[in-house]
């Protein structure tokens, strides 16, 4: 992935479909263990061990190393670090041939988690850095309107000029300079066609 | 001539002044993939099917597909100017076209824009480019004639406004020409005309509207170009575009004939487009709705209620067959969609009957009850004796002697066939089809050499046109009364016969 590339999901639409059934299967068996928030750390952290290390990922995805080697493998690495629940979840990712997949499934169960808890993302782009109170602030005031717990990312980005604009799913606020100089944009040139066609002959000197 | 700027400066002034920052709150996805004319978009989770989406830069996508995880989006533009990670909007409208008088004499795109150098389209309305048809109570069956000035299908195959009449034949048998001359026989009739171009080689295009310039025809025609260079969403839009056109005068009470050249291409690049959009490919791979692609388009030619105005859309659909295979897939579903069909041969095209029209196969459903009376009169038997000619003609070529009367039928059905035989782009009025339709099926032909016939028309319109207007007038007048060249002892037959036997005198 390009590093111009802003868009924090997933691209590959068949690893998500696949991760949003795990990730389905994964919170089911957690909130009946009753361990819901602890298991979604943890995945998220075992996430971060693999994506840290590369190579041992490849190595639990590859086909070509025997599956009681992978379980070998997972069973030395986090048999005291995590939890049984967790370690069987791995190994059955392994045995199914998913391990590619891990990173889908931990966006996918995140994003349920937020949502069984009523939480939302959303994110906050401005010129500028923000400053603490700005961006509890901004919190306060959406998660008032959506009338759920917002989980605010701050991104910065110098093009939108000023203003701000918050993003929340698939949905775009946009309040930037950017956007209302070209709103002026379009509007002046409409109004000047709409001007020029009602009355040529205003415009036009012979 | 020079545009001031100072007072455009002064409507932008106004403007900036008055502006009111809003928030603007949009839908957006994230490119996916892009390719052949598509896009994969993830997001848009609220985009309903045929709604309008805008790529970075201006360019118009429709979302075409929606999958559970992604929106497959036909892009209306340059798709190559379309990166993967683009932000795509949507815009909660349907795609619409600019409608009105700005449009007539305009050589456009499917999207309204201006081809023809004259600068921008001067139309402040638009209409949706896709719309339901009218209901059945909306309409009323067809009962004024559209004349298209062709002798061949005024006479036997006769369309009526409203009507959808399918051209059918190979490649180079003179599909467009029927059209053509369909639109060049609109003049002066209050008829705005459609050509639309799908999938046509751009020189093509350029020569017919060539000749409707050169014969005055562009004053009331629209020409719709989605060339063979264009990308296939366009090129499958471009109907319903023009379509949506010529609805705003239908809806006007005005009355309006569309030519789609041709179907067949469109539903090429409709195949195109639902394969790239993984939609399963059934018979010769098309998608299962091409039929609802060509009806949906087809219905919306209409004759209107009087309520509602009594406006019509005839429409000619035209489909190229592969040699002369018109049992595959487009070509059934057209035939059965519309109400009849012009059908071309090469066989006639090439032994110089032109148009080429097979009258055996060739039929009209609906447009009988429009004709003219006295062409109704006239032409009535006109289609079974051609066919028993050429029964008749291929027994006579074994050789056999024939008995008087089979010869006098065959020396009959010659001077027909030559009859109905007409130069491209020289449409004629119906009185003048009647006369010599009349003159044909009555025997004051058959003393004339088989290859003086033409010649005999020629002169016989002269004289009818020079010396004798006021039989010419009278027909005119009385062409819509039911016993008009019915009988032979009717005022208007009368007249047409003494100055058929004067003008025989005469022709040598």
């Amino acid at each position: 992935m390009t590093e111009e590339t802003k868009q924090p999901t997933v691209f590959d639409t068949d690893q998500q479909q696949l991760g949003d059934v795990y990730a389905k299967a994964f919170l089911g068996f957690a909130e009946e263990s009753g361990k819901l928030d602890k298991l979604v750390g943890e995945l998220e952290s075992v996430v971060g061990v693999f994506n840290e290390l590369p190579k041992f990922r490849a190595a639990m995805a590859s086909p070509r190393i025997d599956l009681n080697d992978k379980n070998e493998m997972l069973d030395k690495a986090f048999k005291k670090k995590c939890s049984k629940e967790m370690l069987n979840f791995l190994k059955l990712v392994t045995q199914r041939g998913r391990f590619d997949c891990l990173n889908s499934i931990l966006s996918s169960t995140v994003k349920a988690h937020d949502e069984m808890a009523g939480r939302v993302k959303a994110t906050l782009t401005t010129a500028s850095e923000v400053t603490k109170d700005v961006r509890k602030s901004v919190e306060k005031k959406l998660s008032k309107i959506l009338g759920k717990e917002v989980k605010l990312d701050c991104v910065v980005d110098t093009e939108i000029i000023g203003g701000m604009v918050v993003r929340v799913g698939d949905t775009v606020y946009d309040g930037s300079v950017v956007n209302q100089l070209e709103q002026v944009r379009t509007r002046a040139v409409q109004s000047a066609v709409d001007a020029l066609r009602e009355k040529l002959d205003k415009f036009v000197t012979t | 001539m020079k545009i001031s700027a100072d007072e455009i400066a002064q409507v932008i002034k106004k403007e900036i002044a008055n502006f009111e920052s809003e928030i603007d709150v949009r839908e957006v996805g994230t490119v996916l993939e892009v390719g052949d004319g598509i896009a994969r978009v993830h997001g848009l989770t609220n985009v309903a099917a045929g709604e309008m989406v805008e790529f970075p830069g201006g360019i118009i996508g429709l979302a075409f597909n929606l999958e559970e995880n992604s929106v497959g989006i036909i892009i209306l533009g340059d798709y190559l100017k379309i990166n993967e990670g683009d932000q795509v909007k949507s815009l909660g409208t349907l795609l619409s076209v600019p409608v009105g008088d700005g449009i007539v004499g305009r050589v456009l795109d499917p999207l309204g824009n201006p081809l023809d150098g004259k600068g921008p389209v001067n139309s402040s309305e638009t209409r949706p480019v896709e719309i339901i048809a009218a209901g059945v109570a909306e309409r009323q069956p067809v009962s004024e004639p559209m004349q298209t000035g062709i002798k061949a299908v005024d006479a036997m195959t006769p369309v009526g406004r409203g009507q959808r009449e399918l051209i059918i034949g190979d490649r180079k048998t003179g599909k467009t020409a029927i059209g053509i001359d369909a639109i060049l026989n609109q003049k002066g009739s209050g008829v705005k005309c459609f050509y639309i171009a799908v999938g046509q080689k751009d020189s093509s295009v350029a020569g017919v509207i060539k000749e409707l310039e050169e014969n005055g025809a562009m004053d009331y025609t629209t020409v719709i170009v989605s060339g063979a260079s264009a990308p296939a969403p366009l090129q499958y839009i471009a109907p319903y575009a023009g379509t949506a056109m010529a609805e705003h005068f239908m809806y006007n009470g005005g009355h309006c004939l569309i030519v789609y050249d041709d179907l067949s291409k469109q539903a090429v690049a409709y195949r195109e487009l639902s394969l790239l959009m993984r939609r399963p490919p059934g018979r010769e791979a098309y998608p299962g709705d091409v039929f609802y692609c060509h009806s949906r388009l087809l219905e919306r030619s209409v004759k209107l209620n009087d309520d509602l105005g009594g406006g019509s859309i005839t429409s000619f659909p035209i489909i190229e067959t592969q040699e002369g295979e018109v049992s595959a897939y487009i070509p059934t579903n057209v035939i059965s969609i519309t109400d009849g069909q012009i059908y071309v041969q090469p066989d006639l095209f090439f032994s110089g009957v032109r148009p080429a029209m097979n009258v055996g196969i060739s039929v009209s459903r609906v447009g009988g009850a429009a004709q003219v009376k006295a062409m109704k009169n006239v032409a009535g038997g006109l289609r079974l004796d051609l066919a028993s000619f050429r029964a008749l003609e291929a027994f006579a070529q074994l050789g056999t002697d024939l008995d008087p009367a089979t010869q006098a039928k065959l020396d009959r059905g010659y001077r027909m066939v030559e009859l109905l035989k007409q130069p491209q782009y020289k449409p004629l009025n119906v009185v003048d089809q009647i006369m010599v339709i009349y003159a044909g099926t009555n025997g004051f032909l058959d003393e004339v050499a088989i290859p003086d016939v033409r010649r005999w028309e020629t002169e016989f319109l002269e004289y009818i046109h020079n010396k004798k207007k006021d039989v010419w007038d009278l027909l005119d007048k009385n062409k819509d009364v039911g016993s008009a060249m019915k009988k032979k002892d009717d005022e208007t037959t009368k007249a047409v016969i003494e100055a058929l036997e004067d003008f025989n005198k005469s022709f040598k």
